[in-house]
């Protein structure tokens, strides 16, 4: 547990900067930047306190808005991804949620896991974009920014976590 | 205590989120000038929708006070009515001014910090546009800053950033009227040239320089002459009581947007 939380740090540091250098600049047909450094929330293991967990949420935010000099947007979507969690856990894991330390634990079934990573990242993407506008009067723009990014960040945070996760 | 501790204790999770979102909207405030309008905008909304029943309600209480106002201000108009008939050309005059008034009423007024804000019950689905500006019934009282659809704010003239152009009556020597923050019913009158003959008590109106108000309309009277040799740094008392304004006048300039284009 103590190895745990250098680990996590470690983790958003690392995906931070390839965030800022690489993910930040790709725009895909002009306007797609995929978040790859909400994998941090993703993958944190269920059982820990909820308490940290919001504020290493806030805090992974707050460093891409200083870093992106955004006006809060990451902070608030990860902040508040965070603090929802349990719940898409919940919806999306089915009732025996409470049996699994990770996305990553046996007996979770591929389209439970397919459904909660999808959760996160289309919450994280329709909170972050309607920040960054913050006028519905855009609301087609965030519609057609939060579904593009979603897929392609879907595609590229399935495809990384497959290939480094283990097994527990 | 115990349980106020253990109430905090139980929704930590809750507070610690509120306490975040909370930040975030103040980082955002200072960081971005779109999302402090914007965020300005949210706050007029709800601090108008809390505060106008509460001011409905106070206002109860005050009749008998405002109807006192009313019957001041109704004897000042009766007596322009009975000017405009003795004198024609002040007729044309009124015809020919570019002001509209819309009246409206204070639901929250601040006197107590440095920059004050003030809300008015009436917003752009009243016509009512960004710097316009504002009278009570005895003088001026702001410009507004922002507009939602039924509410708005002021920048009171108790705002240590607004500079409003004003001119002594009896001489027509123009300057530039500010609060300096201290005490709510005084206002410095500075750059006057000190050519101008001024006595205590003479009366500071609006200059009519700017598109925000019309030349004329009565601020404060002289209290203080301080001269550097070269300006004068006048003191005025204000007549209008900003402590208690609650009927105000906004202006509406329709010459504004013309005048505006010849700056540009």
């Amino acid at each position: 547990m103590n190895q745990y939380y250098p680990k996590v740090f470690l983790l958003s540091c690392f995906l931070i900067f390839l965030q800022l250098l690489i993910f930040d600049r790709v725009n895909l047909f002009g306007f797609v930047n995929p978040s790859i450094y909400i994998i941090v929330l993703v993958i944190h293991r269920y059982d820990l306190d909820q308490f940290n967990f919001i504020v290493i949420g806030f805090l992974l935010g707050f460093t891409m808005d200083l870093l992106s000099q955004s006006a809060g947007s990451h902070s608030f979507s990860c902040v508040t991804v965070s603090f929802l969690r349990p719940l898409i856990t919940k919806f999306s894991l089915g009732p025996n949620y409470e049996d699994f330390l990770t996305p990553f634990s046996d007996g979770i079934l591929i389209s439970n896991r397919i459904l909660y990573y999808f959760i996160i990242i289309i919450f994280h993407q329709i909170i972050l974009n309607a920040f960054s506008y913050f006028n519905w009067t855009h609301a087609f723009v965030i519609l057609k920014l939060t579904i593009a990014n979603s897929i392609f960040t879907f595609i590229l945070i399935v495809s990384i976590l497959n290939l480094f996760s283990t097994k527990e | 205590m115990q349980w106020l501790l253990s109430f905090i204790l139980g929704y930590k999770n809750l507070f610690l989120y509120l306490f975040f979102v909370a930040f975030i909207l103040s980082f955002s405030y200072y960081q971005s000038e779109y999302h402090k309008s914007k965020i300005f905008k949210a706050s007029i909304f709800i601090t108008g929708k809390i505060s106008e029943p509460l001011k409905k309600l106070t206002s109860y209480f005050r009749l008998k006070k405002i109807n006192t106002q009313l019957i001041e201000e109704n004897l000042y108009l009766k007596s322009l009515i009975i000017d405009k008939n003795n004198n024609s050309k002040f007729v044309d005059e009124i015809k020919d001014s570019p002001f509209t008034l819309i009246s409206g009423y204070v639901i929250k007024n601040d006197i107590s910090s440095s920059r004050n804000i003030i809300l008015i019950n009436k917003g752009s689905s009243d016509m009512v546009e960004k710097e316009m500006g504002v009278i009570g019934s005895k003088g001026i009282v702001g410009i507004v800053n922002q507009t939602t659809e039924k509410f708005s704010s002021v920048i009171s003239i108790l705002h240590k950033d607004i500079k409003i152009n004003a001119k002594h009556k009896k001489s027509n020597a123009f300057g530039s009227l500010f609060w300096e923050g201290n005490a709510p019913d005084k206002l410095k009158l500075s750059d006057i040239s000190i050519i101008n003959k001024i006595d205590i008590g003479d009366t500071i109106v609006t200059g009519g320089m700017s598109a925000y108000f019309p030349e004329g309309i009565p601020i404060g009277n002289i209290i203080e002459i301080e001269n550097d040799g070269k300006y004068y740094s006048l003191n005025v008392k204000l007549i209008n009581n900003m402590t208690n304004v609650d009927n105000v006048y906004i202006l509406k300039n329709i010459n504004k947007s013309e005048i505006k284009s010849l700056y540009k």
